[in-house]
Order: C-alpha cells, then sequence, then structure tokens
C-alpha cells in the first residue's frame, strides 16, 4: 500500500483565507513575495503593503493595535513569513508585554527565505509557535487550509493578543508581478481606509 | 555665555518633559537611559499616557509608524546609540512611506561623558541621521532651557507637517 502525503498549502491560499477572514479589519503583509501575491491576487484597500522593512511589520501592528484599542476595528491583524519573524523576535516579547487584545500576528512559516532563493531558516530546527507561547500569545497551529480557516475564525473571536502559525508550502507562486507601486501610496490608500473606518 | 542652572540635568529633564506634554503626547516609547531616567519616571506616572520600553530602537519605529497612521501621538525616547539600530526602519518604512514621527535622542559622548566606548559613535550620529536625509536637530548648553520645550512642540509639528521622521539631539549632562 501506498502512503500519500497531503499537499502542503501554497502561500496564495493561505492569503486567500486571510483576507477573506479579515476583510473589514486592517492587514499588514511583510516584504517581498508575501505583499506582491496578495496584490497580485486580491488588492484591498485595508491592507498595507511593506515592500521593504523586512521584520517590521509585528512592531507596526503592535504600534497600530494600540492605537485602535479605544476605537475602529475589532482586530488588527498582521501577516509575517518566518525569515522576517525571526529578524524581529523582539516583536513577540514586546507583543507579550503589552498584552493588546486585539492584535492578531499570522506567520506563513515554509522554512525558507523563498523570496531570495529558498535559503533555510531557523524554523527548520526552531518552533515559532513554541517561542510566541512563551512569550505569552495566544497560540493556535495550522498545516492545511481548513485548520487555518477555523484557527483565523477562533483567534478573530478571541482575545487577544493572537498568533497563528501556519505551515506552508516552500516556493512562492510562478507569474506574480513585481510591486512597483510607489510606497507613500500603498501608505496613504491604507491610512485613509483606515480614516474612514476608525 | 549663558549661566549653567545648579542642576542642569534635572533642569534640562524637566524642560523635555513640558516639550512632550506640550505635543500631547498619548504614548511614549523609549529604551532607558541614565541621565534621562527621570523623564520615563514622569511620564510613566502620567495619566493619559502610555508610556512603555521596547527592547530594540526599531521596534520603536514601527510602533510609532503603527500609532501615527491610527492617529494617535506618539514620541521615541532613546539614546543616539539606538539610531543607528533604527536606520533600515527610519529609511525604508517612514521616509519611504511618509510616516510622521518624532524621535528624542539622548546624546551620549562628548562634553560631561563618562563611557569612554560610546564616543565614536556619539560624535558622528547626527551627522549620521542627516547623511540618510532625515532631519535633526541639537538641544544642549548652547540653547536656554527655557527654549526647550517650544522647540520640541516644534519639532513635533515639523515632522506632522512635511510627513517625516525627524530627530531631536538632547544633551542632558551637567
Amino acid at each position: 500500500m501506498t502512503m500519500t502525503m497531503p499537499m502542503a498549502t501554497p502561500r496564495v491560499d493561505a492569503l486567500q483565507a486571510i483576507a477573506e477572514e479579515f476583510a473589514a479589519a486592517p492587514v499588514v503583509f511583510t516584504c517581498g513575495s508575501t505583499s506582491r501575491e496578495m496584490a497580485a491576487l486580491d488588492r484591498r484597500p485595508n491592507h498595507l503593503y511593506v515592500v521593504d522593512a523586512m521584520g517590521l511589520v509585528s512592531s507596526i501592528l503592535l504600534g497600530l493595535s494600540l492605537g485602535l484599542e479605544s476605537a475602529g476595528p475589532r482586530k488588527v491583524v498582521g501577516v509575517e513569513g518566518d525569515g522576517g519573524m525571526l529578524m524581529n523576535l523582539n516583536a513577540l516579547a514586546s507583543i507579550g508585554y503589552l498584552q493588546p487584545a486585539n492584535l492578531v500576528l499570522v506567520v506563513l512559516d515554509n522554512g525558507e527565505y523563498a523570496s531570495t532563493g529558498g535559503q533555510a531558516t531557523f524554523t527548520t530546527r526552531l518552533d515559532l509557535a513554541d517561542i510566541a507561547a512563551s512569550c505569552n500569545l495566544k497560540v493556535w497551529r495550522a498545516d492545511d487550509i481548513e485548520t487555518l480557516r477555523q484557527s483565523l475564525a477562533e483567534a478573530a473571536a478571541a482575545d487577544g493578543p493572537a498568533f497563528v502559525h501556519m505551515k506552508i508550502a516552500p516556493g512562492n507562486a510562478a507569474g506574480i508581478p513585481l510591486l512597483l507601486d510607489d510606497p507613500v501610496t500603498l501608505g496613504h490608500t491604507f491610512s485613509e481606509w483606515l480614516r474612514a473606518v476608525r | 555665555m549663558t549661566a549653567q542652572p545648579a542642576d542642569y540635568r534635572t533642569e534640562s529633564c524637566s524642560a523635555v518633559i513640558a516639550g512632550l506634554e506640550a505635543v500631547g503626547v498619548e504614548f511614549l516609547v523609549h529604551i532607558p537611559d541614565s541621565f534621562g531616567a527621570p523623564v520615563v519616571a514622569h511620564f510613566e506616572a502620567a495619566a493619559g499616557v502610555r508610556c512603555f520600553p521596547v527592547a530594540r530602537e526599531e521596534e520603536g519605529v514601527g510602533i510609532l509608524a503603527g500609532l501615527a497612521m491610527s492617529g494617535r501621538k506618539g514620541a521615541m525616547f532613546i539614546q543616539d546609540v539606538g539610531l543607528g539600530n533604527s536606520m533600515v526602519a527610519l529609511t525604508t518604512f517612514a521616509m519611504a512611506y511618509h510616516i510622521p514621527m518624532l524621535i528624542l535622542a539622548i546624546r551620549r559622548g562628548g562634553f560631561g561623558e563618562f563611557n569612554a566606548a560610546v564616543h565614536n559613535y556619539s560624535e558622528t550620529a547626527l551627522e549620521m541621521v542627516e547623511s540618510m536625509k532625515i532631519k535633526a536637530s541639537a538641544l544642549d548648553y548652547r540653547v536656554p532651557l527655557a527654549q526647550w520645550p517650544g522647540a520640541i512642540k516644534s519639532a513635533y509639528d515639523y515632522a506632522q507637517m512635511t510627513r517625516r521622521p525627524i530627530v531631536v539631539f538632547l544633551n542632558l549632562k551637567d
């Protein structure tokens, strides 16, 4: 009898699930292929595409969540990769210390620096969810699209800070164009959306 | 030459507090410094201000950016040596996305500094910031303390108007 392993989820499918679950929330996306794929797949004004500043998404997210705690959208969401998360692990400590209830941080972990050629990251040996849990974030784990959707829904309903760790397939989607918009325009679109809803 | 107050360190910290209160900061992000400790102590006890540390300065840049985008008033209070940690975040996010923010950087190095290791960095910090095309100014013994609160408020307003970060270097040493 031949055992068949389930196919790992491509990042684009995980991104679509996040965009749908948090269609009315501010969502900040990390640099490289994550922002490119999201913008190509389903560009929305509630999305902030951070095209550089690798690792900064979780800190921007923390600032947004503190700023919007008393008013505005019920949840504030960040989408980081494993490489970006490893670049700013400090943010998990700060989030855990400050405990913003409206914060949801989703890490799409493919175990590699996919945007730069697939070099291995530390998550091939370390568990980011364990690190987040030790910083007192509430953790959900997923490795398929159904579990991800359920985890996102539960994180959306719970008091955070929430950390959703999703193991995804390595590599990038084919045929995705570069995201060449002026960052000022990207920031302005998001800020204007946020101003209208807060 | 302007006569120094009897306790310049205390008086200069009071001037910084008055400046931040003139701004109306709601959030003060900091990494502690021995010279600036009275400022942090004041805002930790202040009603209506959320004052908290971060582990590294570039985190503070991200947090200030998020606060600014959500329409809140924040500032960061750090040592000037921490600006080196912040440069990528400042240039590739705050500058690139036109996000205003006020950073108060306590000067280490120079006259009155006890730490011999810090001079090499501190003596060139202002030039480094300016070389990145980030607006910077300095408040030290050459500027009367009575002018510091207004200068800090003006720096915050300048950042808002230009939609860019600004760094104000502070020499709090006797």
